[in-house]
């Protein structure tokens, strides 16, 4: 029964979604009308499910990742302050980035101390400085005074409002340079690899090399006035014919691949994912 | 209706002339701050300390990296994939459902009651409830691998994943990619828009060059999916064939080699624009020029690309000298 | 021969930094011509009726931001110009704060109301299965919209938009990889026949061509891509200009960078040959 009652999950779920697929849309504009069928409820559903496990398999892993580097602070590794860094602004950005999420529901000096109060400017010229916990379409509630009790403050008494974030700027000022940063390294490595190790040693290296100098070439204002225009226009042929007949054969060879596994997986033949 | 447009107006400024950046500021429409910019360009430059060789400073920004990169996703899909399908739902599905209780309570023959709109399909809030409660329990069921690793819990969540995502991709992915991009090769070999030679205003116009070029991606294309036909042996035609088809798969691959260059170099020009950005006079020690002066060159020196660079590079030395020394004293003890 | 076989590799990478920092100082322009599929992109726009209802997805993050950031700050000017009405998701996490970021700074420029003119949902997780949600019904898949957290009902833009994609002319997408425009072809292109563009990074754009012209209806492919679109847009768009110009001048220190790749790939196949001839000898 172990492997049994995830297989048959897997089976119901998997034939769910693909009657779904082939089951009619609605279509209010047809006459007669075509009603919303069940089986948009059921696709739905499911997706739905798919999607909340999909963001929890993120929680476990964030979990994991805190484990695996206690873990290894705790046996002394060569790099523990480091992963301890990881920690202190994995923890210290999870912090402010709840406590903006849950601003509603925070206690009063929690909700001071990590969540940058909004300001509005009022139309009399006041400011208010507080937490918006909800909008309508005729007013804000607004957390604010020294008990940051819910105030209601109708829209036209607000001229502007600005939105301070703390999680935001953690967001531009460490997340933004650090993942850009990171992959623009490539740059190098790719002007490494094109001295020592890119090499003609076969007609097939050849004319990869060939082609990828065409590209190179075509795509650029340079190489396009150089050649009189000949790269741009042996770069478009390339491109067009050429590279779109590879590509699209890798297509068609790979979808027959993923509609044969994919079929294996929905008749519950195929179980490797299931492995202990 | 100014009540209305004020509520759904953006909470933002009107656009304005930029502003002098501030110290430290947490409004993001604001000019950059200045604590920001010494912060963005010691974390970039710590990156590229990499190119010399592994050291603190890249260890340093690789963790503070993966640990705000982590969080970051984690926050995001807690409140769009929890919170909002979970939390949310199930409360405005509960209100509906008291909303319904009450009005069957007042009139038992009520029609007008409410439902919960599931992929426009109307469903009752008391299923829906039922059914989101359901995936609350596969996930609840998927956390116990934190606690058990080989719990057959956590394999109820895995299958239905698998089997959604498998039959997803089946169905839609064979749609696009098999049946539409056969369908698409079945084209004209010459092009409708095609005119004789004569007429081109260029070579690829013509009715010669389209007919070419189009057996040119037929032939290529047959040939590439004969490359990977591997339950009969490569003779004679199907060897020749085949070969036909690596030629054209390496002018494909060589055609991504380019396209790859030049998206790397892309992002390298965008964080060297960047730090030219930070080069500015505003962010300098310096600060801003005096009205009507040029910054001068001691300035840009005194920017934080400029400065945290030139500071970088002696520690890197100085730190590189000492790992020399621990080397060859090590060695020296062998 | 010998020693610049065995170079060290950080004198590439100083000669290539150096390269792009001196060339990038000089802020020389360079024009491209525009391509077919640049062309049907900006036309497709162009075409649609104004107050039409247009999708546009984030699918990009910081590293990618780069390639994609013209593209879809000169799509978001290109759209509201055109008085075309934007929803606004993202099934990349990393996204949002720039459609949030570009919105505050556009918008404004064309007195475009937000929940009339535009809305923001925000990110939804799942890659395929957030599409094949957002296909099948997108006032299931959001709850609130992310700028204001207010529950959908309040938006007068969507009370257009229902099931299976009805109301939205069509998906324009910046896409920078997986999930991007490929599963958005697979799960909502085909299935409800909704006309897409995209804009996506250089890696991605080789597979393009194989989707144009019938499920594709144009693309941006990679920053060179971009520039050709903001020269289309740019002329009749001033606040473009600066952006323009920047992205321009970027197309000197490509053109130099690549003739750099190119040159050490021809480098360095003269000093292998030549050392194995030596070696033989």
């Amino acid at each position: 029964m172990k492997r049994e009652i995830p297989i048959l999950l897997t089976v119901i779920c998997g034939l769910l979604i693909t009657i779904s697929f082939f089951a009619p849309s609605s279509n209010p504009g047809a006459v007669p009308p075509v009603e919303p069928p069940v089986w948009q409820a059921v696709n739905a559903e499911l997706l739905e499910w798919a999607k909340i496990l999909f963001a929890v398999a993120f929680l476990l892993g964030i979990a994991n990742l805190f484990r695996i580097n206690l873990k290894q602070i705790a046996a002394g590794h060569e790099d523990r302050v480091y992963k301890a860094v990881l920690l202190v602004t994995m923890s210290g950005f999870l912090v402010v980035g709840l406590a903006d999420t849950h601003a509603r529901d925070l206690p009063r000096p929690l909700l001071a101390a990590l969540v940058p109060a909004r300001t509005l400017v009022l139309s009399d010229g006041g400011t208010l400085d507080g937490y918006v916990i909800a909008r309508s379409q005729t007013d804000v509630t607004l957390r604010t005074g020294p008990g940051l009790e819910p105030t209601v403050i109708p829209l036209e008494r607000i001229a502007s409002e600005t939105a301070p974030s703390l999680k935001l700027w953690i967001y531009d000022k460490l997340f933004i340079p650090l993942q850009a940063t990171m992959f623009s390294l490539l740059a190098f490595y790719v002007a490494s690899a094109a001295f020592r190790a890119f090499r003609a040693r076969s007609l097939e290296a050849t004319l990869l090399l060939a082609a990828g100098c065409v590209v190179m070439l075509g795509q650029v204002p340079i190489g396009n006035e150089a050649t009189g225009g000949l790269a741009g226009r042996a770069l478009a042929f390339l491109m067009t014919y050429v590279s779109t007949a590879g590509i699209r054969a890798i297509i068609i060879g790979a979808t027959l691949g993923g509609l044969a596994t994919g079929l294996r997986i929905v008749l519950g033949i195929e179980r490797s994912y299931l492995s202990e | 209706m100014p009540a209305i447009s004020l509520l759904l107006q953006a909470a933002a400024p009107a656009a304005a002339p930029a502003a002098p950046p501030a110290w430290f500021s947490l409004d993001p429409s604001a000019t950059p701050d200045i604590l920001g910019a010494w912060i963005v360009c010691f974390l970039m430059l710590a990156v590229y300390s990499f190119l010399y060789r592994d050291n603190p400073f890249y260890k340093f920004a690789e963790h503070v990296f993966v640990g705000v990169g982590a969080a970051w996703y984690t926050l995001e899909n807690y409140e769009t994939g929890v919170l909002g399908p979970v939390r949310e739902y199930i409360g405005l599905a509960h209100g509906k459902l008291v909303a319904n209780r009450a009005l069957l309570a007042a009139d038992p023959a009520a029609v007008n009651l409410q439902f919960v709109d599931l992929g426009g399909y109307p469903v009752q809030p008391g299923w829906a409830i039922a059914l989101r409660c359901v995936a609350i329990v596969l996930s609840l069921m998927l956390l116990v691998r934190l606690f058990s690793r080989n719990s057959w819990a956590p394999r109820w969540p895995l299958a239905v994943m698998v089997g959604i995502y498998a039959a997803l991709k089946m169905t839609g992915e064979t749609q696009s990619k098999l049946v539409l991009q056969v369908k698409e090769t079945m084209r004209p070999l010459v092009s409708p828009t095609a005119v004789p030679w004569d007429q081109a205003r260029h070579v690829e116009y013509s009715t010669g060059f389209s007919l070419f070029a189009n057996l040119v991606f037929l032939v290529g294309l047959v040939c590439v999916l004969s490359h990977f036909i591997f339950t009969y042996r490569r003779q004679r035609v199907l060897g020749a064939m085949s070969r036909v088809g690596i030629v054209v798969l390496m002018l494909t691959f060589g055609s991504m080699f380019g396209y790859t260059v030049l998206g790397r170099i892309a992002l390298l020009i965008d964080r060297v624009a960047d730090l030219d950005a930070y080069a500015a006079p505003a962010y300098s020690l310096a600060g801003p020029p005096l009205a009507g002066e040029q910054p001068g060159f001691g300035a840009t020196l005194l920017s934080p690309p400029f400065l945290v660079g030139a500071l970088m590079i002696l520690l890197l030395a100085v730190w590189s000298l000492g790992q020399r020394g621990r080397r060859a004293a090590g060695a020296g003890q062998d | 021969m010998k020693n610049l076989a065995a170079i060290d590799r950080r004198w590439i990478f100083l000669a290539m930094g150096t390269l792009v920092v001196v060339l990038y100082a000089l802020k020389i322009p360079g024009t491209l011509p525009v391509n077919e599929y640049v062309q049907s992109y900006y036309d497709t726009i162009e075409a649609l009726p104004e107050g039409s209802i247009v999708m546009l997805a984030a699918d990009f993050d910081p590293a990618s931001a780069a390639e994609i950031e013209p593209m879809y700050v000169a799509t978001i000017h290109h759209l509201l110009r055109r008085n075309l009405r934007v929803i606004n998701v993202s099934t990349w996490p990393a996204a949002p704060p720039y459609t949030q970021k570009y919105f505050d700074e556009i918008a404004p420029q064309y007195g475009k109301v937000y929940g009339v003119d535009w809305v923001e949902l925000g990110y939804t997780p799942g890659d395929d299965v957030a599409m094949g949600l957002i296909g099948q019904s997108l006032k299931s898949t959001f709850s609130t919209d992310d700028r204001n957290h207010a529950p959908l009902a309040q938006l007068p833009l969507l009370a257009e938009v229902s099931d299976s994609f009805r109301g939205i002319a069509l998906l324009v997408s910046s896409s920078a990889g997986y999930p991007g425009i490929l599963e958005w072809i697979a799960q909502v292109g085909g299935r409800y026949q909704v006309p897409i563009l995209t804009g996506t990074t250089a890696v991605q754009t080789t597979a393009l061509y194989a989707y144009y012209p019938n499920q594709l209806k144009g693309f941006l492919g990679a920053i060179t891509g971009a520039t050709q679109y903001l020269q289309l847009v740019g002329r009749d768009t001033p606040a473009l200009h600066a952006l323009l110009a920047e992205n321009q001048a970027r197309m000197l220190v490509q053109s130099w960078s690549h003739l750099l790749i190119i040159g050490l790939i021809v480098l360095g196949n003269v000093v292998y040959f030549l050392g194995k001839r030596g070696a033989r000898a």
